[in-house]
C-alpha cells in the first residue's frame, strides 16, 4: 500500500484537513512531523500542507525551506516521489528552490522564485476568498490527471504573488508547461487582474511545478474544497466530492 | 524637502530575530554572535522636523511606547563591537496604505513621501575575517529574497 506523509512543520495548520482529504481520495496518509526527516523517507509522496510555518517569520517559507527534512524530500523527490506544497507548502518548495526545481552548476537547488506579498487594491496583507482556477497546462501530473479545466477553490494568505528577478522566467515557465493552473473567470477567461487574479500573481499564475510535474506548488486549497459543502452555492450537495478532491484522486490514481 | 528616518525596535524579545538567529547558527554561520531587527521608515518631509518627530512617534501606529524603542537616524541604532547592518527594501511601493492612513485620518502634518523596510544589525565575533562579506552571505541566503527585495550593506 502507497502511503503519502504529510509534513507537519511548526505552525502548520491545515495538515489534519489535508490527511482527510487524502483519505476521502482513498490515499492512505499519516502526519510526519518536520524534525523525523529520516522517518519521512520510507513515504511514497509528500504532501506539505498549509499554515504559517515558524510564524511566518522573515519571509513565508523561508525557515521552514532551511529545515533537515527538506533535504530529505530534497533527496526523495529526485527518485520521483511526487511532493504537492499547498499554501505555506507552496512557499516552502518555493524558498528551497524544488520549484521550480532546476539545478545550478554545484548541482543545489536554485532559488529563482518568489511568492511576493499580495497585490490587492482594496485589501492589504492577508486575503481570503474562493477563486476559480483552470487548468492551464497540458503537462501530465501526479496531481491533475481527473481535474476540471475549470473549478471554484479557495485561497487564504498574504504572499502568494509568483514573481522572479528574471523577467523572462514566468513566460519561459509557460512554454514549458510549468505553470499548471491560472486564476480565471468562472467561464474559464484568464485575465490578469484583480479580482480574477486576487494576490496581483505574475501572469495570472495559481500553481508552478518542476520540469518533470512531480512536484507541484499551488496557492489555493484544494483540500478545503473536497466536499460540496465546503463550495459556496453548492451546500445543498452535501458529502459528495468537491472538485479540490480531484487533486488527492489524482494522485492516488498515479501511486497505483 | 528634508528626510527623516527612524528605527523601530522591541523592547521585549523578538522573536522573528531570534528565530532568525537560530536558523542562521543551524546553517553554519557560527561566527554570528547577535542579530537584532529594527522596522526602518524613511519620511520625506516639508515644514517643522522637530514637530514632525515628536508627532510621528505619538501616533501608536509606528511606535507603541509600551513595547517599542524608538531612534531616529541609523547612528543611533545601539550597534558595538564587529557589526553590520543590512537593510531590507521591498521593490516597488509597498507602504502607500500607510501613508494615506499618516497623512490623512492621524493628520501627520508635512508628510509627502516615505518607504519603509527591516535593519538587521548582526554582531559578528572578535575573529571574524571579513563581515562584509558573511553579512552578505548571511542576507542572501535567509534575510532578503532577491526576487521582490533588495538588500543594502552598511558599517
Amino acid at each position: 500500500m502507497k502511503k503519502v506523509a504529510i509534513i507537519l512543520f511548526p505552525g502548520s495548520n491545515c495538515e489534519e484537513e489535508s490527511k482527510r482529504a487524502c483519505e476521502s481520495a482513498g490515499l492512505v496518509s499519516d502526519i510526519i512531523r518536520w524534525n523525523e526527516p529520516k522517518r519521512c523517507r520510507a513515504y511514497d509522496a509528500f504532501i506539505l500542507p498549509g499554515g504559517w510555518s515558524y510564524e511566518d517569520r522573515i519571509r513565508a517559507g523561508a525557515i521552514a525551506s532551511h529545515e533537515g527534512v527538506m533535504d530529505a524530500i530534497k533527496e526523495e523527490s529526485g527518485k520521483g516521489k511526487p511532493v504537492l506544497g499547498i499554501c505555506n507548502g507552496a512557499q516552502i518548495l518555493v524558498e528551497s528552490g524544488l520549484v521550480p526545481g532546476n539545478l545550478s552548476e554545484q548541482g543545489k537547488f536554485q532559488v529563482e522564485l518568489a511568492l511576493a506579498p499580495n497585490h490587492n487594491p482594496f485589501v492589504s496583507g492577508y486575503y481570503c476568498t474562493w477563486v476559480n482556477i483552470k487548468k492551464a497546462s497540458a503537462k501530465k501530473t501526479p496531481f491533475t490527471s481527473l481535474v476540471d479545466d475549470v473549478f471554484p477553490i479557495p485561497i487564504a494568505h498574504g504572499e502568494g504573488r509568483f514573481v522572479s528577478s528574471d523577467a523572462s522566467l514566468l513566460k519561459k515557465l509557460e512554454e514549458s508547461g510549468q505553470a499548471i493552473f491560472k486564476y480565471c473567470t468562472k467561464q474559464g477567461s484568464v485575465i490578469d487582474e484583480f479580482p480574477v487574479n486576487p494576490n496581483g500573481s505574475g501572469n495570472a499564475i495559481a500553481a508552478i511545478c518542476n520540469k518533470t510535474g512531480t512536484v507541484m506548488a499551488m496557492m489555493p486549497h484544494p483540500e478545503r474544497a473536497s466536499w460540496m459543502r465546503q463550495v459556496p452555492g453548492m451546500s445543498s450537495q452535501g458529502e459528495r466530492a468537491g472538485p479540490g478532491r480531484k487533486i488527492f484522486e489524482s494522485l492516488r490514481e498515479y501511486l497505483k | 524637502m528634508k528626510n527623516v528616518e527612524l528605527f523601530v525596535g522591541l523592547k521585549v524579545a523578538d522573536n522573528t530575530a531570534l528565530t532568525a538567529f537560530h536558523a542562521l547558527q543551524r546553517l553554519g554561520f557560527m561566527n554570528l554572535v547577535s542579530l537584532r531587527r529594527f522596522h526602518y521608515y524613511s519620511f520625506f518631509i516639508g515644514g517643522d522636523e522637530q514637530a514632525f518627530k515628536k508627532d510621528i512617534v505619538k501616533v501608536d501606529v509606528l511606535v507603541n511606547s509600551n513595547k517599542n524603542t524608538s531612534t531616529f537616524g541609523l547612528a543611533k541604532v545601539p550597534q558595538s563591537g564587529n557589526t553590520r547592518s543590512v537593510l531590507v527594501q521591498e521593490s516597488g511601493d509597498s507602504c502607500s496604505g500607510i501613508l494615506k492612513t499618516l497623512q490623512g485620518g492621524l493628520g501627520i502634518k508635512g508628510l509627502q513621501k516615505m518607504e519603509r523596510g527591516i535593519l538587521w544589525v548582526l554582531g559578528f565575533s572578535d575573529g571574524t575575517k571579513d563581515p562584509d562579506k558573511d553579512a552578505g552571505a548571511i542576507a542572501k541566503c535567509l534575510l532578503y529574497s532577491p526576487h521582490y527585495q533588495r538588500a543594502v550593506i552598511q558599517n
